[in-house]
């Protein structure tokens, strides 16, 4: 019996080591070029309507194609559109398309799917392209390849219109009741890379497009790999593991610079960190009322050290803040030598003390007329650790001019609840901004109170100022317009934008060729353009090296071998 | 009689001591936890650390020199002097959730075992309920709900780890019940608060020590736990932050081994030493694992 | 008497189940945190479409009409809509159970094998060299934290020897023209999170094993086969293991609720596809729908674990009574 036993469980396990032998030799099939990004949040939807992700903006990018794109140096391009004019009183676009495009199903494209895509859009008002069609009111197609888009008033931003053509062969048989909810679960598009499969928790997988109109990339496969933590990420692209990565951390760049064949770079991109005030005056705010007066918001600026904090929590991988537009943007406006409101504590204590706001009970911290002493809850993202850091280091230093605020740490849910009810007094979080002014100006106008607003912030000349930018043909007209809001919200400071910080990014220059930043000084992904998606090439055919995964199933096979043991063991006693 | 009862204890207590001294692993988990209270309430004295204040730009994450024996950390603070902080962050955690979770199960095991009847089956039924409910989910979204100050995190640690102990003294306190010497005492005319307090409980506390002692260590891992997954107090300098902070600044994945290794150690050993203690007192008190 | 045993102890994980329907739903009501946030954090997002997503969850109704909606979808086996992934959350539990029960599957297997040898070996040399190696083994690894513990693995094996990927399942977006290749694929990716999962759980189940085991030994009819002549090896196998096996079969149950917690600090380090770090990503993104599921599924998990255990004891130990 206890031989037989033996005889056994050695013929299993030399089975499955020779199992694993025989494969060894087994035929090698040609690897394809797989370029593999880490990313480390999961896109949301495949559908352009349900997703709202960052990720989703870049996939979708890569999938469909927008009538007009970005070139790599940020600039309108022709994409599906080969041309287009504008009428006399700028209030009708006439798009000329390209007549040789294919959908990824072999169909072809015409305009019936831009109308399709546009009607839709602006029926339904869903996702995150819909606000780019703000201002149209007609879309038609004399034929089949041209289409003409009717606005209102003149449309400043038409050109800055990313929102991706959709098949109507596709989306037509979807009942528009189920849109918020259609997964598009294979989605068919007209651009460089097909939807290969999107494995929840792990990847998403693209292929090239073979018949890209503009040339097939030169990736084969484009894998966005996730990842549950950015230390194992840093990790993964020294050992080859992936290819390419974003948002590391200052420390991690350092390490990832001292790799050979890796291109590790600090991008600047468009968007702010910002410490947002409750500027609520409406009674059913339940902020410190003491937060309208705009001498303490400016008190709360002039003591912050940005320049510090900067180098100290994102080792310098950006810069200083001042207004709401970042200084990449050609409308950026950067406030006068008397505005600026730079880092000076003594000031700071000056324009409290002229406003009335004295420390009588010496306990530090100071108070107003009737005795209400200048204490604020700050709240802090408990998982964003920089903006906690940052926020402790402002803490500590608004003490210094007489004001204390009081750190509370909560997660996402809880604090856009807070925002929701207007039941906060101070926080930070940050947005990432578009080409275009428009959206990041929408957020400070009075009608996204309870909506989008996270400042409840409320102006009326801003909000007649945002509306005419909007229809602002001339660069140089609107830019004076969107300066002049600009201006106003420096000057009564809702908010006080930290940094303009940039995102972390490293490649592998080693396998790969042809990486270009956009801007200069930008990313080379998530930089608003499918720039590199598109112009990258492998070095050469070379084979990954593949971690020895022999390891593994040797020692799998003997924990297999001792359960044999074990349940055999088992059996006998049962008899 | 009441003499006899100090005696007896006295003697008891002796006993403990006696084979307490030559249990080794009692010893050496008593030494480790004897040296880590008395370093966390000294150190921050001697080496006292703000977790709100800050370091140069140049300061952080140095590797250990003669002005930092530990290095420094991601905002140019002295690892050491946190680390002595966050001992005494830690450590207050493990203990203070330890007592409400103690007095939590050694009040409802007592209730349910010595009432019976529904009381004990309603009671039982709420603990097999804290007792099946996946641990950690459940405090992650209790710290979520509360919010994440350290007195939450006591209160929710404290709060879903009682079950056990609830359980464990209702057995007792059942095999007590039915023992001639508390029915001679109800014979006399004590009441049932007098027998719980007074007869009952004297008898389940050992248990319920070496029961507590093993609830710190869980509390403790379940501090760095949760800060680890950011649900942590941000404001205080537990190992668990720093550990939480080391792994948010990459520490771990750019070779800052001394900001990732020493909390990490710290926690290792004090946990080591409860469960050692633990370990050595359920062996002494339970007579049946002393060597045959 | 065996069978009125097993119908108390179903009657009660029934009670149970239903306390933590009733828990499980409005624990995630009292949650603050906006279910909208991920629109709501989104600058491109119209008014209309909150409203919208506002209207497609029910949100509108009141409180009690939601809980009478979600028990009625209960019974149907409708688990509701998840609210980041607008897909139905059975099936994005679904997609992500495989993983965990695979790692968790395993690495159970291992360290109760690994455990109860140890344990075995452990009583069965008290007080020796090995004894004292295998118990500081078991209380070492039972006092690390499991984090702390896959970022020192992925450390060694995957930085410094090479020997392993440092995270996922599979070598992503690979395709893989036999299947052989793609198990050892499969097998290199599993190979560190089994490791750490396994490492902390052996300590337990060494150290509940060999006190169960002295226990037995010290057991009254332990003296009587001794003084019938049986000899220790005989006695051990034959008598003891068996009997030091129903402690052990509860505490693997319980046990059940613990891992969860294990694997989503795994799943974290690892990025491992699983349920525990769904279960964390539904929770920042204030995910009910899917948070309810999950804490459903794994809590009646554990309990229908726990009650398994208690009917295989109650079936294997005579001591057992109605």
């Amino acid at each position: 019996m206890k031989t037989k036993r033996k005889i056994v469980i050695m013929l299993t396990i030399i089975m499955v080591l020779s199992m694993f032998q025989t494969n060894v030799f087994g035929s090698q099939t040609e690897e394809p070029d797989a370029m593999r990004i880490g990313v480390t949040v999961e896109i949301d939807s495949l559908s352009p309507l349900i997703s709202y992700s960052q990720i989703g903006y870049e996939v979708f990018m890569l999938l469909y194609d927008p009538l007009i794109s970005v070139d790599d140096n940020l600039e309108p391009v022709a994409n599906l559109a080969k041309d287009w004019t504008l009428n006399d009183d700028q209030t009708e676009w006439t798009f000329n398309l390209r007549d040789d495009v294919k959908w990824h199903d072999g169909e072809p494209f015409t305009s019936a799917d831009v109308v399709f895509t546009y009607d839709m859009l602006l029926g339904n008002d869903l996702g995150m392209y819909s606000g780019y069609l703000g201002g149209i009111i007609e879309v038609t197609a004399p034929d089949d390849y041209t289409v003409i888009v009717k606005t209102e008033s003149p449309k400043a931003n038409m050109l800055q219109n990313s929102c991706p053509i959709l098949p109507e062969h596709i989306w037509k048989d979807v009942n528009p009741d189920d849109y918020m909810t259609w997964p598009n679960e294979q989605p068919i598009g007209t651009g460089a890379f097909k939807f290969s499969e999107l494995k929840q928790g792990e990847y998403l997988k693209l292929v090239a497009n073979d018949d890209y109109f503009l040339g097939r990339p030169g990736i084969d496969d484009l894998i966005f790999v996730l990842y549950a933590n950015t230390d194992t990420m840093a990790q993964s692209i020294k050992l080859g593991e992936i290819d390419a990565a974003t948002n590391f951390s200052p420390s991690q760049l350092d390490s990832l610079q001292t790799e050979a064949g890796i291109e590790a770079i600090s991008a600047v991109v468009l968007g702010f960190t910002e410490l947002s005030f409750n500027a609520w005056d409406d009674p059913s705010s339940k902020a410190n009322p003491l937060l309208n007066d705009i001498v303490v918001r400016h008190a709360i600026e002039l003591s912050i050290d940005k320049q510090s904090i900067l180098d100290i929590v994102y080792s310098g991988q950006g810069s200083v803040g001042t207004s709401l537009i970042p200084p990449e943007g050609f409308y950026h406006y950067e406030p006068s030598a008397d505005e600026l409101r730079d880092f000076n504590i003594d000031k700071a204590n000056q324009i409290l003390e002229e406003a009335g706001y004295i420390d009588l009970d010496g306990d530090g911290i100071r108070q107003d007329s009737d005795g209400t002493p200048l204490e604020f809850i700050f709240t802090l993202r408990a998982d964003n650790t920089d903006e906690v850091k940052a926020g402790q280091m402002i803490a500590g230093s608004a003490a210094e001019a007489g004001i204390k605020l009081n750190i509370e740490t909560v997660d996402d849910g809880l604090l856009i609840d807070k925002i929701y009810s207007g039941d906060f007094d101070m926080f930070i979080w940050g947005w990432g901004t578009d080409l275009d002014p428009t959206t990041i100006l929408n957020v400070m106008t009075t009608s996204q109170i309870g909506n989008m607003s996270d400042s409840n912030y409320s102006n009326e000349r801003y909000d007649q100022l945002f509306i005419e930018q909007q229809t602002i043909m001339d660069p140089v007209e609107r830019q004076k317009v969107v300066w002049e809001m600009q201006q106003i919200l420096y000057e009564e400071a809702p908010y006080i934008i930290l940094f303009y910080d940039n995102s972390l990014q490293a490649v592998n220059t080693a396998k790969w060729t042809g990486w270009k930043r956009i801007p200069e000084e930008g990313g080379y992904f998530f930089n608003l353009t499918n720039y590199n998606y598109l112009n990258v090439q492998p070095v050469s055919d070379t084979a990954p090296a593949e971690p020895g995964s022999n390891t593994a199933l040797y020692v799998i096979a003997a924990v297999v071998a001792v359960a044999v043991v074990f349940m055999f063991n088992r059996r006998k006693k049962a008899k | 009689m009441s003499t006899i009862k100090k005696e007896m204890r006295k003697r008891k207590i002796n006993s403990f001591m006696k084979s307490y001294k030559t249990n080794t692993m009692g010893l050496i988990g008593g030494g480790i936890l004897t040296f880590f209270i008395i370093v966390s309430l000294l150190g921050p004295l001697v080496f006292p650390f703000d977790p709100m204040e800050f370091g140069q730009a140049s300061d952080v994450l140095q590797p250990p020199s003669s002005n930092h024996i530990l290095g420094t950390d991601d905002m140019g603070r002295d690892v050491f002097k946190n680390l002595l902080a966050g001992g005494r962050v830690s450590l207050m955690v493990g203990i203070l959730a330890t007592i409400i979770s103690m007095l939590l199960g050694t009040t409802i095991g007592l209730m349910s075992g010595f009432l019976g009847k529904k009381t004990d089956m309603v009671l039982m039924r709420i603990t097999d309920f804290f007792l099946v409910l996946p641990w950690l989910p459940l405090v992650l979204v209790l710290a979520a709900i509360l919010g994440t100050s350290i007195w939450n995190i006591i209160l929710v640690i404290g709060l879903t780890s009682w079950a056990g102990t609830a359980r464990v003294v209702r057995s007792q306190t059942l095999s007590l019940k039915e023992r001639p010497f508390i029915e001679r005492v109800r014979a006399i005319g004590a009441d049932d608060k007098t027998i719980i307090i007074r007869h009952i409980l004297p008898n389940v506390f050992p248990l319920v020590f070496a029961n507590t002692i093993l609830v710190s260590a869980v509390a403790i891992l379940s501090e760095t736990t949760l800060s680890f997954l950011g649900l942590g107090d941000t404001t205080r300098a537990s190992w668990g932050m720093m550990l939480h902070y080391a792994f948010q600044s990459g520490a771990a994945s750019s070779g800052a081994y001394w900001y990732f290794l020493p909390p990490g150690i710290c926690v290792v050993l004090v946990v080591l030493s409860f469960t050692f203690l633990g370990y050595a007192f359920d062996e002494i008190l339970n007579p049946k694992l002393r060597r045959r | 008497m065996k069978k009125q045993y097993v119908f108390k102890k179903v009657l009660q994980s029934l009670v149970t189940i239903f306390f933590v329907i009733i828990f499980n739903y409005f624990l995630f009501r009292i949650m603050p945190g906006n279910p909208l946030a991920m629109i709501m954090r989104n600058p491109r997002a119209s008014a209309e479409a909150i409203e919208r997503t506002k209207e497609l969850f029910g949100l509108g109704q009141p409180w009690y009409m939601q809980f009478f909606i979600y028990l009625g979808n209960l019974i149907q086996g409708d688990l509701g809509l998840s609210f980041i992934h607008k897909t139905p959350v059975v099936e994005v539990v679904w997609s992500r159970i495989m993983p965990t029960i695979i790692m968790v599957g395993l690495a159970q297997i291992l360290s109760i094998v690994v455990g109860i040898l140890m344990g075995v070996i452990s009583a069965w040399k008290r007080g020796t060299k090995v004894d004292v190696i295998a118990l500081s083994f078991s209380l070492i690894t039972y006092s690390v934290p499991t984090f702390w513990l896959g970022i020192i693995l992925i450390a060694v094996f995957s930085i410094g020897l090479r020997l392993f990927p440092t995270s996922g399942m599979l070598t992503p977006g690979k395709t893989f023209y036999d299947t052989l290749n793609m198990l050892k694929d499969y097998a290199s990716h599993l190979f560190l999170p089994v490791l750490t999962l396994s490492l902390v759980l052996i300590g337990e189940y060494a150290l509940t094993m060999r006190n169960t085991l002295l226990d037995v030994l010290t057991e009254d009819y332990m003296t009587t086969a001794k003084a019938k002549g049986f000899d220790d090896n005989y006695i051990i196998k034959k008598h003891a293991i068996p009997n030091a096996m129903l402690p052990m079969i509860t505490l693997i149950a319980i046990n059940m609720g613990l891992i969860i917690g294990g694997t989503i600090q795994i799943e974290t380090i690892f990025s491992w596809p699983g349920l525990g770090r769904l279960m964390y990503e539904a929770l920042n993104g204030r995910d009910y729908p899917l948070l309810q599921g999950i804490f459903l599924l794994i809590t009646i998990s554990v309990i229908l674990a726990n009650l398994i255990a208690d009917i295989t004891y109650s079936y294997l130990d005579p001591r057992v009574k109605s």
